[in-house]
């Protein structure tokens, strides 16, 4: 695989694996359900992180695919924008909610809660567009919004990722009836799969061909269950590196195409001197960042002695 | 019925007017929070540190809503101009594509900041991780304003090329880094930044002491001074960078220096033409000083650059010689504020404590964040109707789909409710925060 491609996909993974844990947590706080106050406890460092990290993929894809933003651009300029707005009302009311402690907190807590959801509801429908091909036309640029958004291949996909994003928050936060949320995202994981044998075979075939990464995903997905049992570091960390590596499994299984198999998205890829510099950077500025962030967790979670 | 086009511009005008405003305080006011954490721990002065830690909860705040309006902004860049950011992808994307690691550089080291004032308060490491925060904050806007040096003054690509075939070719990525228009820009931008951003927390500071109870004149007085210091700073090069800025657009962009200065002839011992108004493409009512633009270029004989040198379908909007004229206006005035205030001070009259002063600070605060607006306005409508200019249209560049056109009502929706709520929020928590209390006082 093109290394461009790889980081790309890699930034990706990390920002949609953060995004999936925030989703999980703004479902539960929705919900009224779930320990809150853990669940501040660790959103109240990350948030503004996840948040870069989606200001990261978006640079680091017109970076990497220049030549594909009239098309991508022009077509997702309504879902993309309108999940841009709910993104301020969630930066906003998050920090509402996090630094005014009167009676209105929990209100805007929920205001939160709900502007995640709307940005995750829009962002996995682009998404699911993107890989699928379901309500985009690439002659014309356009969408087709009611298409886009109540295709089959969608709602499934939705809807595994919201049972996936449950379990998640379930294996990371302390929280009753685990075995019920395990349950849930184990059928979540299927029900994926299923979505992508229907509809995407290609797809579901690469990830079948891709065996390392497939046995970590496993692996790790066992590790997830035991460990969540008996909570320490390991079991908080183990959800994150589990989702991360099956964005990366589900990613690299539909390399190279988007939209279905209309765009062999390798023909879009930077061919000026720009895409070496791209990656140099990228290396550069990713271990900086890795440093950062291993000082910032050990601040945030481990020295800290309470949020801010 | 209002062209697509123009639902565009108004969309990306729209977000970055709020957005530079927030971008502007949080270049400043992490400078004003190290300065007053630096001095509360070299003092040991509680005062300071309390105006550290209250600061640095306003940051955290309009951080939020602020990194959300520059997310806004960057999707926008790549959702309404396509054709633009395709370009830019393959020449000009290196400055903002470092920029996304001094975003990361604040905010990683912003919540560092605010979860560590327990466990460092007192110590210089934690002003370390405020100075940290300051870099990114400042870094941002130094790469930003990168890329629209680039979009005044491309280069770093075969444009000939480009321009008779639409191929992309002979590209030095590192270019970019250094236009003719990068360097006067990036300092003109940076100090109008800590210019604005720290008069907004002057006029704050000044307001606050016209209505504090005594015993909290002190922490006010202190705050006043410390952003007061960075105003004049800040000031300073602001007149000065201002000044080269425009002696050199003479010679980069003559066409937008022409309209700034409503030159419609290219003549040498050039008026400088001041106000008036445009009617059926003549100026009228305005004033000129005779010989002054060109003693301004550099001698009497200067030659000042006139519209009649470029086809009339390429002039900019005429009506930003008046936003120009206005910006100089201000800028000159904020000038002569500030040195009146510093020679006060100087001679010992305590400025601060003549209410007064007090007063027009605070209306002055709401001018420096009009003087923001008309620098940035002047500028980008200076360069229309080019989006990069010389090679790209704005019209070429933009992105005709209808569905902007409710978005753009949406956006003005909720930054209708955002902004007044998130004011009302940081006033509240500051009320039930209670000053005395953090500052010892029984």
């Amino acid at each position: 695989m093109n290394i461009l491609y790889e980081f790309n996909i890699s930034i990706f993974a990390v920002f949609f694996t953060l995004f999936a844990v925030e989703v999980g947590i703004a479902f539960q706080i929705l919900l009224g359900r779930g320990k809150t106050a853990e669940m501040i406890r660790y959103i109240t460092p990350i948030w503004e992180i996840t948040g870069t990290f989606a200001v990261f993929f978006v640079m680091n894809f017109i970076a990497t695919f220049p030549s594909a933003i009239s098309i991508i651009g022009t077509a997702y300029v309504a879902p993309l924008l309108i999940a841009a707005l709910f993104f301020i009302f969630r930066n906003a009311f998050l920090a509402y909610g996090i630094y005014y402690k009167g009676s209105s907190n929990r209100s805007y807590l929920r205001v939160y809660g709900l502007a995640t959801v709307i940005t995750g509801f829009l962002v996995i429908g682009v998404l699911s567009s993107a890989i699928s091909g379901f309500g985009i036309s690439i002659e014309t640029a356009s969408i087709n919004m009611p298409i886009l958004f109540t295709n089959p291949f969608f709602l499934i996909m939705l809807v595994s990722i919201i049972l996936i994003s449950l379990m998640l928050s379930s294996a990371i936060f302390d929280m009753n009836k685990k075995p019920l949320y395990f349950l849930a995202g184990i059928v979540g994981i299927l029900i994926a799969l299923l979505d992508l044998y229907y509809y995407l075979n290609y797809a579901f075939v690469g990830l079948l061909h891709n065996i390392t990464l497939l046995l970590l995903a496993i692996i790790f997905l066992a590790a997830m269950i035991v460990t969540a049992v008996k909570r320490n570091a390991v079991s908080v960390v183990v959800p994150f590196v589990w989702m991360f590596l099956v964005i990366v499994l589900f990613s690299s299984a539909a390399y190279p195409y988007w939209f279905g198999k209309e765009i062999n998205a390798t023909s879009y890829l930077s061919s000026t001197a720009t895409g070496t510099y791209v990656s140099y950077i990228t290396i550069i500025g990713g271990l900086l960042l890795t440093l950062s962030l291993i000082y910032f967790v050990y601040i945030a979670y481990f020295k800290s002695k309470k949020a801010y | 019925m209002i062209p697509i086009l123009d639902f565009d511009r108004f969309l990306m005008g729209f977000s970055l007017a709020v957005h530079i405003i927030l971008a502007s305080i949080g270049i400043a006011l992490p400078a004003i929070i190290i300065i007053a954490e630096f001095l509360g721990i070299r003092k040991k002065d509680r005062v300071y540190t309390t105006l550290a830690k209250r600061l640095s909860l306003v940051l955290v705040v309009l951080f939020a809503v602020g990194t959300a309006s520059g997310t806004l902004v960057a999707l926008e860049l790549f959702l309404l101009w396509p054709k633009f950011m395709a370009l830019v992808g393959q020449v000009a994307i290196l400055p903002v594509y470092i920029e996304v690691f001094a975003f990361f550089l604040e905010a990683i080291f912003l919540a560092i900041y605010m979860l560590s004032w327990e466990s460092f308060e007192g110590k210089y490491i934690h002003v370390l991780f405020g100075v940290l925060v300051g870099i990114g904050g400042a870094a941002s806007a130094v790469l930003i304003t990168m890329l629209n040096s680039f979009m005044n003054t491309p280069n770093g690509f075969n444009i000939p090329a480009y321009l008779s075939t639409g191929i992309i070719k002979d590209v030095n990525p590192l270019a970019v880094f250094s236009t003719p228009a990068t360097g006067i820009e990036v300092s003109h931008v940076l100090a109008t930044s800590y210019f604005a951003g720290a008069f907004i927390f002057c006029a704050y500071m000044a307001y606050m002491l016209l209505k504090c109870d005594p015993q909290h004149k002190e922490y006010y007085m202190k705050g006043l001074k410390i952003t007061f210091s960075l105003v004049l700073i800040a000031t300073f090069f602001s007149v000065v960078t201002g000044i080269i800025s425009i002696n050199s657009l003479a010679q980069i962009q003559p066409e937008k220096y022409a309209a700034f200065e409503a030159n419609f002839l290219t003549r040498s011992n050039a008026s400088e033409i001041i106000g008036g108004i445009l009617i059926n493409g003549t100026l009228r009512d305005y004033f000129s000083i005779p010989g002054l633009q060109s003693v301004l270029l550099g001698s009497p004989n200067a030659i000042a650059p006139g519209l009649n040198e470029f086809p009339e379908n390429t002039w900019p909007p005429l009506i930003v010689h008046d936003t120009f004229d206005l910006m100089v206006l201000l800028g000159f005035g904020f000038g002569l504020f500030v040195f009146v205030i510093l020679v006060l001070q100087l001679i010992r009259k305590r400025p601060f404590e003549r209410r007064w002063i007090l007063y027009l600070i605070v209306i002055a605060g709401g001018f420096a964040v009009l003087l923001l607006e008309l620098g940035w306005m002047t500028a980008e409508v200076g360069r229309q109707p080019w989006i990069i200019y010389n090679v790209m249209l704005v019209s070429d560049a933009a992105n005709y789909s209808a569905s902007v056109i409710p978005i753009v009502i949406a956006l003005i929706a909720v930054y209708a409710l955002i902004l007044p709520v998130t004011a009302i929020i940081l006033k509240k928590l500051f009320r039930d925060r209670a000053l005395s209390e953090e500052l010892g006082i029984p």
